[in-house]
């Protein structure tokens, strides 16, 4: 671990450090695990739906704009339900990566259930956009101990799960280091820890008032630096169904060029960074 | 009130604590995260990658600080410990693992804090002297055993802005306390997670330049009234990326004055125990136990 402690990994055309805009495109599922809760619950429905329905749009013109790929992780039931806004998604030169079906708890599935899901739901990413993910992010929380075993057999690239780490490493699993690749995230550069808001159901759960827009920007950019004085792998985590909403559209483009104003940074979606990291890394 | 004296005619003294947990805050506060890699995984960024960041940041600053952690980081993660031993740090203990010190009474307490100290000494040489549990409660005879084990400070509670003795139902013992506060404390500010929850009610995490400013001006008050601060760290929240740069920030803010002093917990007790011979009237020791 201690000789570990100073390497700074390489990144391609001598880039100073990575950048991963990635989006979870959860829609009403976050506000239910079961869709028949949904149908009968118009404002939950629809507090969720901002995300395919309107956000997604907003934030793939911006990323037109601003000529920086993205990842957009989706549940198989999005897909089905907003099949435009996913196709629009891949063929504006986007990533697709796996979400859960209806962005289960896959630490209370078995392997065989989690197997299910992700099948399912590659088949709903084949019939909508013509392709399938090779990226995973576990929905809702943690995976299990073996869940990655279950990504590699299932011929995924990569997770972008775990918190443990702000670069890329390779999974050891069964004792084996393996190709399938880990992309770390964190917290602070969520969105939804900041900005989720409801009533009823409570979000969050002791209904803490919004954050500051300004003064996350302020965390995001001042990670950003961090990232950038490092030279490691940054990934901003976003929803838009929160993200999406007008004022922080425009946050994320000041993000944006705050990231290119720094220089030398490589903005690559989760598939390009896990690749770049197998052969590289 | 009068004002405190401090070696060398220093105006305040300064405290800089480092709490190593890894994985065990969480295995503390709930027992399924044996089961949660993820949740698990915040813990291991704190060896990983925000200890030699914390490590660089107060060399730079010249500060010598007071580490503390568990019997069982020690097992896990020696190399770690051993480094920061190397680099000229204190290491304290905050007891074994994830145990709960107030289902364990004398005798168990002091089972647990000895195969800790065991553990640590393995690592670095010597045993620790500084204690402040990852329990979130202690109990009566908790002060009894830490001086009977040869500790000689604690920083486990908030209940004052300097050091007092610790006392059992029976005598006041040796073992200063030097409290902490949550206000300048990182983990509270920052610390997030889904389930298990951390905060319980899912708080936002704080904005970075409104805490910088927060501690910034709780300093500047420990400074004009003259007592001592202890400033509360936890490697994988303060060692992210874009959160190093706060303890930068502060320990620089905290140098300008020149007079202040900068010490580890058992160089304060050392010097405590020089200067008082009992604690205040009314000090929550004493108030609690009657004496």
């Amino acid at each position: 671990m201690i000789d570990d402690w100073h390497t700074v990994p390489a990144w391609p055309g001598g880039a100073r450090c990575a950048v991963m805009l990635s989006f979870d495109v959860d829609g009403p599922t976050l506000w239910a695990d079961d869709p028949h809760n949904l149908y009968d619950a118009p404002k939950r429905f629809a507090i969720g739906s901002y995300g395919p329905a309107r956000g997604t749009r907003r934030i793939l013109d911006l990323l037109d704009e601003q000529r920086v790929p993205a990842t957009f992780f989706v549940p198989g039931w999005v897909a089905e339900w907003w099949p435009g806004t996913v196709r629009e998604i891949a063929e504006r030169g986007h990533e697709l990566g796996h979400h859960g079906y209806m962005h289960e708890l896959y630490y209370s599935k078995s392997v065989a259930e989690q197997r299910e899901l992700i099948l399912r739901s590659q088949d709903a990413f084949d019939k909508v956009a013509g392709r399938t993910a090779t990226g995973f992010r576990t929905p809702s929380g943690d995976f299990r101990a073996d869940s990655p075993r279950l990504l590699r057999e299932l011929g995924f690239a990569y997770s972008s799960s775990m918190r443990g780490d702000d670069r890329p490493y390779r999974w050891v699993i069964d004792g084996e280091t393996t190709d399938l690749i880990e992309i770390p995230a964190h917290w602070e550069l969520d969105d939804y820890p900041q900005f989720s808001y409801n009533d009823a159901p409570p979000v969050p759960s002791g209904q803490d008032r919004l954050a500051g827009t300004e003064a996350t920007f302020d965390n995001w950019r001042r990670e950003f630096d961090g990232y950038h004085r490092y030279g490691l792998c940054y990934v901003l985590m976003a929803h838009p169904q929160v993200m999406g909403r007008p004022s922080r559209v425009r946050l994320l483009e000041r993000l944006i060029e705050h990231i290119k104003g720094q220089g030398d940074v490589w903005f690559a979606t989760g598939a390009e960074i896990a690749q770049w990291w197998r052969s590289n890394g | 009130m009068t004002r405190l004296e401090w070696p060398g005619g220093a105006r305040c003294a300064v405290v800089v604590t480092v709490n190593l947990d890894a994985e065990h805050f969480w295995l503390q506060l709930d027992e399924s995260c044996r089961e949660r890699p993820k949740t698990l995984s915040m813990g291991e960024y704190g060896p990983r990658r925000g200890v030699p960041r914390v490590l660089d940041a107060l060399d730079e600053a010249g500060v010598t600080a007071s580490w503390l952690t568990l019997g069982a980081v020690a097992r896990r993660y020696p190399g770690v410990l051993a480094e920061i031993a190397r680099r000229g740090h204190d290491i304290g203990c905050r007891g074994y693992g994830a145990e709960d010190l107030t289902t364990h009474d004398a005798d168990g307490q002091r089972e647990l804090l000895t195969r800790a100290g065991d553990e640590i000494e393995k690592v670095i040489g010597r045993r620790p002297t500084g204690f402040r549990p990852l329990s979130r409660e202690v109990t009566n005879d908790t002060a009894g055993v830490l001086d009977e084990l040869g500790y000689t400070w604690t920083s486990m509670a908030r209940g004052d802005d300097r050091p007092y003795y610790l006392h059992t139902p029976a005598r006041r013992t040796d073992v200063v306390e030097i409290p902490a506060s949550w206000e300048l404390d990182d983990f509270s500010r920052f610390m997030f997670n889904y389930g298990p929850p951390f905060p319980k009610a899912n708080s936002r995490i704080a904005g970075y330049a409104q805490v910088l400013e927060d501690w910034r001006l709780e300093f500047d008050a420990y400074h004009h009234y003259g007592l001592c601060a202890v400033l509360t760290v936890d490697p994988s929240s303060i060692g992210k990326p874009g959160r190093i740069g706060l303890l930068e920030e502060l320990l620089a803010h905290m140098r300008e004055p020149g007079d202040v002093w900068f010490a580890t917990g058992a160089e304060v007790a050392a010097w405590w125990r020089s200067r008082a011979a009992a604690n205040d009237p009314g000090d929550p020791e004493t108030s609690r136990l009657r004496l």
